[in-house]
């Protein structure tokens, strides 16, 4: 990738979100993150983004084992994980996540094992999409940034 | 202080907060907080704070916040639960964010600080003014005449009780006013008297004189309440301008007195909303309405916008977008155009995102947006850091749909759009253009040919993006700097053909 342009990279972004909004992964939140990110904080996005990744991978693996213990599922505190779950999704802009725990807080208000499951699959599901996708974002601005750095005088850009 | 055991949500909250110039604190953990909060009483003049996933309750908290340091609380959660809403006001938060926050919302908190600096002046005003105690605890401070107050500082009933007959005035608060709607809708509210109020009610320190004179000034809200639904029953079906007004009016009524948690009388839906925002300003001298007019005349100047504020945070439930005034326009055309009216009227970025989101997904539109009978916007003040960005959100938008995905460069392009935000800010008018865009739009606001003008505008701008897909998009920008030259032929338009077809 290096010695692409940055023209290049920047069209590469903005094509990856728009895809991400046009599959509903995104929302218009994320873009309201990018807006805070300027001088006086450069990396703002890519340091929320980290930060939700560790915390959202503790809260899956908390659900995880919660329900995991076939005797008898602590929905409260499933439903407090689901509720920090759709705190920080919703704050990210990430908009599937966030309605797949909608699903599962239904699911875990009927107290229903199978609904739960199913829907923890589904939200570790979203999440890895996510997460890879971001990375991918993540890796074509650094790219983009370096592109704008260095200037390769073969290339016109 | 910006308290949130969730780290991401506490930085997003700690950055918006200082792009819009305040001072933070950041807190993950609530006790820490509370230290810092009792060591530094006066450096913190507000509080905000996420009520699930701290390490120790988040309604706790919010009395300790209140009650012993005398700081406003403003709650933050991730559901919209109307239980926890309601405990949240009840314990005594000024006012109540969803998850994810928005900008918007947070610029006006420091509308509570205010609120409660000039509370303090009339109340030390008033406590001069006074020039001996009276034995009959009957007059409550003048400014709650008007505006009814509950201090949330005082007034946990449990402990105030020895004292309120000791005291000059008795304060209605949310709790007391509960007990005295329950006993009067148990006698029934005719034959309600204040003896027997009293005794139901079985409150230490309360005479029966407090009780008839709240009785009174309760009976004479509930006319005026009621004059008021049968007029709005009226004007419903007029256009969303008259509704805006009658609501207004409603409003106005309904500001006094009805602070319990079960609506009482109400009927339509819309009722339902006013009540909770009652609520919200029985607990907190509601800046909006019935202001008297010899105080607080600094927000005086912010009246003309209350107008078209109307239904609280509860419309931020992503499902719950049955706006108030939608219900109204059977046609969907209409119904996007009230959508687009109540958006512009408010000048909500992402009320605009809603709008086209709808028209290009058709998903059910968020109806985001803290605008509310909370904390108006200024046009003018608003610190100057914060600039025309939020429209880039709107532009942004535009990037998600099929059409507009080929030339997306365009706009997630940062200075692109700020151009185009500027001429939408100077093509209607508005002077300060490098200001907010909430700020065009809310003094827009200000006359309802502007109103119209901008229904018709945003008719005008949907009808052409429908029209030309992916022109459509640049079309959309070019328009925008037309629209002064074109306002008043859309209005005839407008006002002859009916909405245009979309």
């Amino acid at each position: 990738m290096l010695g692409w342009g940055v023209e290049f990279l920047r069209a590469e972004m903005n094509r990856l979100l728009a895809l991400l909004f046009h599959q509903g992964v995104l929302d218009e939140q994320f873009l309201q993150l990018q807006q805070l990110q300027d001088e006086s904080s450069p990396n703002f996005v890519s340091e929320v983004i980290t930060i939700y990744f560790h915390e959202s991978e503790k809260l899956l693996r908390n659900l995880r084992l919660l329900l995991m213990e076939r005797e008898l599922s602590d929905y409260k505190k499933m439903e407090i994980h689901l509720n920090q779950m759709m705190g920080s999704s919703s704050s990210i802009g990430a908009k599937r996540v966030r309605n797949v725990c909608v699903a599962f807080r239904a699911a875990s208000e009927q107290n229903n094992h199978a609904g739960c499951l199913r829907a923890l699959e589904l939200l570790e599901h979203e999440y890895c999409y996510l997460k890879n996708k971001l990375h991918e974002l993540f890796q074509i601005e650094q790219q983009r940034a370096l592109a704008s750095v260095v200037r390769y005088p073969a290339r016109h850009n | 202080m910006a308290i949130d055991g969730d780290r991401a949500c506490l930085l997003i909250l700690v950055t918006v907060l200082r792009k819009c110039q305040y001072e933070v604190t950041g807190q993950a953990k609530a006790t820490e907080a509370l230290e810092m909060l009792r060591q530094n009483k006066d450096k913190f003049d507000i509080v905000v704070t996420a009520i699930v996933g701290l390490d120790m309750d988040g309604f706790n908290l919010l009395e300790i916040i209140g009650l012993e340091l005398d700081i406003p609380v403003i709650m933050v959660s991730a559901s919209n639960d109307q239980k926890i809403i309601m405990r949240a006001i009840l314990h005594g938060a000024r006012d109540f964010l969803m998850k994810p926050v928005r900008i918007h919302e947070l610029q006006n908190i420091w509308q509570h600080v205010l609120r409660k600096q000039l509370r303090k002046q009339e109340k030390s005003r008033l406590a001069v003014e006074k020039p001996a105690p009276e034995t009959k605890g009957t007059k409550r401070p003048m400014l709650s005449d008007e505006v009814p107050e509950a201090k949330d500082e005082n007034n946990c009933q449990a402990d105030n009780n020895g004292s309120v007959r000791k005291r000059t005035r008795v304060s209605w608060s949310t709790e007391l006013h509960l007990k005295f709607v329950n006993a009067v809708q148990q006698l029934g509210i005719n034959s309600a008297y204040p003896k027997q109020i009293l005794e139901i009610m079985n409150v230490q320190g309360l005479t029966r004189e407090n009780v008839a004179s709240h009785l009174q000034k309760y009976r004479n809200m509930l006319k005026k309440h009621n004059a008021a639904l049968n007029q709005e029953s009226q004007s419903e079906a007029d256009s969303s301008l008259n509704t805006r007004r009658g609501r207004y009016r409603k409003n106005n009524y309904n500001a006094y007195g009805v602070g319990s948690a079960r609506p009482p009388l109400n009927i339509n839906q819309a009722n339902d909303y006013t009540i909770t925002s009652k609520m919200l300003m029985n607990n907190h001298s509601g800046i909006n309405q019935n202001v008297p007019p010899g105080h607080l005349n600094a927000l005086q100047v912010y009246r003309p916008h209350v107008q078209h504020v109307q239904t609280p945070w509860l419309e931020h439930q992503p499902s719950a977008n049955v706006h108030p005034m939608v219900n109204q326009f059977a046609a969907p055309e209409f119904r996007r155009l009230s959508f687009s009216t109540s958006q512009f009227g408010h000048m909500q970025p992402e009320n605009q995102i809603g709008s086209h989101s709808e028209h290009f997904h058709f998903h059910s539109p968020r109806i985001g947006g803290g605008f509310s009978s909370r904390p108006i916007n200024h046009p003018h003040g608003f610190p100057a850091g914060f600039n025309e960005r939020p429209l880039l959100i709107h532009a942004g938008v535009c990037s998600t749909t099929d059409t507009c995905m080929d030339s997306t460069t365009n706009h997630v392009h940062k200075s692109e759009t700020d151009r185009g935000t500027s001429t939408y800010c100077q093509g209607n008018g508005e002077s300060s253009s490098s200001r907010n865009q909430i700020a065009c739009g809310e003094s827009k606001v200000r006359n309802p040919s502007s109103v119209r003008s901008l229904e018709s505008d945003n008719a005008q701008l949907e009808h052409q993006l429908l029209e030309k897909s992916e022109e459509g998009r640049d079309m959309y920008h070019h328009k925008l700097s037309y629209l002064d030259d074109e306002l008043t032929v859309m209005i005839n338009q407008f006002n002859v053909d009916g909405a245009p077809k979309l």
